[in-house]
């Protein structure tokens, strides 16, 4: 009886170095594209961290100036001097090289009519606060203020804007320039290195076929996993921005109003009516209950039906707010 | 003068907003605010008060309110 003799296949007895070798490298292809995406993903909340805080900054510096009295602020030194303090945000900023700028000037009006071209600047870098062009403007009843804050991250120059006319009487407009996500990011090259596929001398096995399945699949879902997240991070962070941005504005309208407002109170009725006066008590405004704020009469006339009737609004469709003295208009800023 | 602060479903919009009303006009402050909540204190002799809004986390799973918070002096102060 004659014997089969055995086959000679070394390929049964185990895997060969280049198919291990192949197999390492998609590994660490795949473990190195996810620690890159989280690497970028720290690196973008971070970013978005920094951008909320310098607007903080900025928002803190608009609320120190509202609260000054008026030669503080419409004066170049004086307003200097009051900018030698730190805005309660700062650290929060890091040490990363910071300047903080305000241009001071008077708001054109609608007709062109008293433009006064009169500026003056001052700037703080590193803490050390300089009058780069000096200027009084204590006489004019508005101001136009432009503050800037502009700090380096990773070898580039971050910066907010925060634009704002300011009176005498206090009543004040803001809006907040820029976006964490409306500017353009650094481009980021993603360097995919091609993989060389190293032919092998012979056919695979099925349990080759199989642990390399496998272990594909195990790295992809990795990256698909990694991914999912950092998508979601993503999603998270400028949910988070926008939902912050609208936060500040909203604060900043109703607190204009309350500034200026004679009396406080709260109302479940529709029109407002019947309001229970808050003193020495606090109150949630959701569902039915309205904040009712009411403002002393700026207007010709406070009955919406009659003529010379001018609510205030806050974005105006004539691109001007009206002060309430019938004459003074000041140019919308956006 | 009266001006109302209210949170409200707003049909144009199709969502809850925060609206500011002035007579007949309606301004609409932030729209999607079913997060958000507004708080005003006031002190005891109505002249200043807190107003703090806060909205939840976006993250996931997260409770957490992120509240900002001003206080604010009356500057026309009722004498009566």
């Amino acid at each position: 009886m004659k014997r089969a003799a055995p086959r000679s296949s070394a390929r049964r007895d185990g895997v060969t170095i280049i198919e291990v070798l192949a197999s390492a490298l998609l590994i660490f292809l795949g473990l190195g594209a996810i620690f890159a995406m989280n690497t970028q993903s720290l690196e973008i909340l971070r970013s978005t961290r920094l951008l909320a805080n310098g607007s903080q900054v900025l928002q803190e510096r608009m609320e120190t100036m509202r609260t000054r009295p008026w030669p503080e602020v419409a004066n170049a030194t004086a307003l200097a001097t009051l900018w030698r303090t730190p805005a309660p945000s700062e650290r929060e900023l890091g040490g990363a090289s910071l300047t903080e700028t305000v241009i001071v000037s008077v708001p054109d009006t609608p007709g062109g009519r008293n433009v006064d071209n009169t500026v003056f600047k001052i700037q703080r870098r590193n803490g050390t606060v300089t009058v780069q062009r000096p200027a009084d403007l204590t006489a004019q009843p508005l101001l136009l203020v432009d503050l800037t804050i502009a700090w380096q991250e990773r070898q580039q120059t971050k910066q907010r804007q925060l634009r704002t006319i300011i009176g005498r009487s206090g009543l004040t407009r803001s809006g907040i320039f820029g976006s964490a996500f409306g500017r353009p990011s650094p481009a980021i090259s993603r360097r995919g290195r091609p993989m060389k596929r190293s032919r092998p001398r012979h056919a695979f096995t099925l349990a080759e076929m199989l642990i390399a399945m496998v272990g594909t699949s195990i790295v992809i879902g990795a990256l698909l996993f990694s991914s999912l997240e950092l998508q979601r991070s993503l999603h998270a962070s400028e949910t988070y921005a926008s939902s912050q941005s609208d936060q500040r504005r909203l604060l900043d309208c109703i607190a204009r109003d309350m500034r200026r407002s004679i009396g406080v109170a709260t109302s479940t009725a529709v029109n407002g009516s019947g309001g229970v006066r808050l003193a020495g008590s606090s109150a949630t405004i959701e569902g039915r209950t309205s904040l009712v704020l009411t403002l002393p009469g700026y207007y010709q006339s406070n009955t919406p039906a009659a003529a010379g009737y001018q609510p205030l609004e806050v974005v105006p469709a004539n691109n001007y707010v009206d002060y309430g003295t019938g004459t003074e208009h000041a140019r919308e800023c956006r | 003068m009266p001006v109302i602060f209210r949170k409200e479903f707003v049909e144009g919009q199709g969502c809850v907003c925060f609206v500011r009303l002035e007579g007949d006009a309606q301004t609409i402050l932030v729209s999607h605010a079913e997060n958000f909540r507004l708080t005003v204190e006031m002190v005891a002799d109505g002249r200043s008060g807190t107003v703090e809004i806060t909205f939840v986390s976006p993250r996931r799973n997260s409770e957490t309110r992120i509240a900002m918070r001003d206080q604010i002096l009356l500057r026309n102060i009722r004498l009566d």
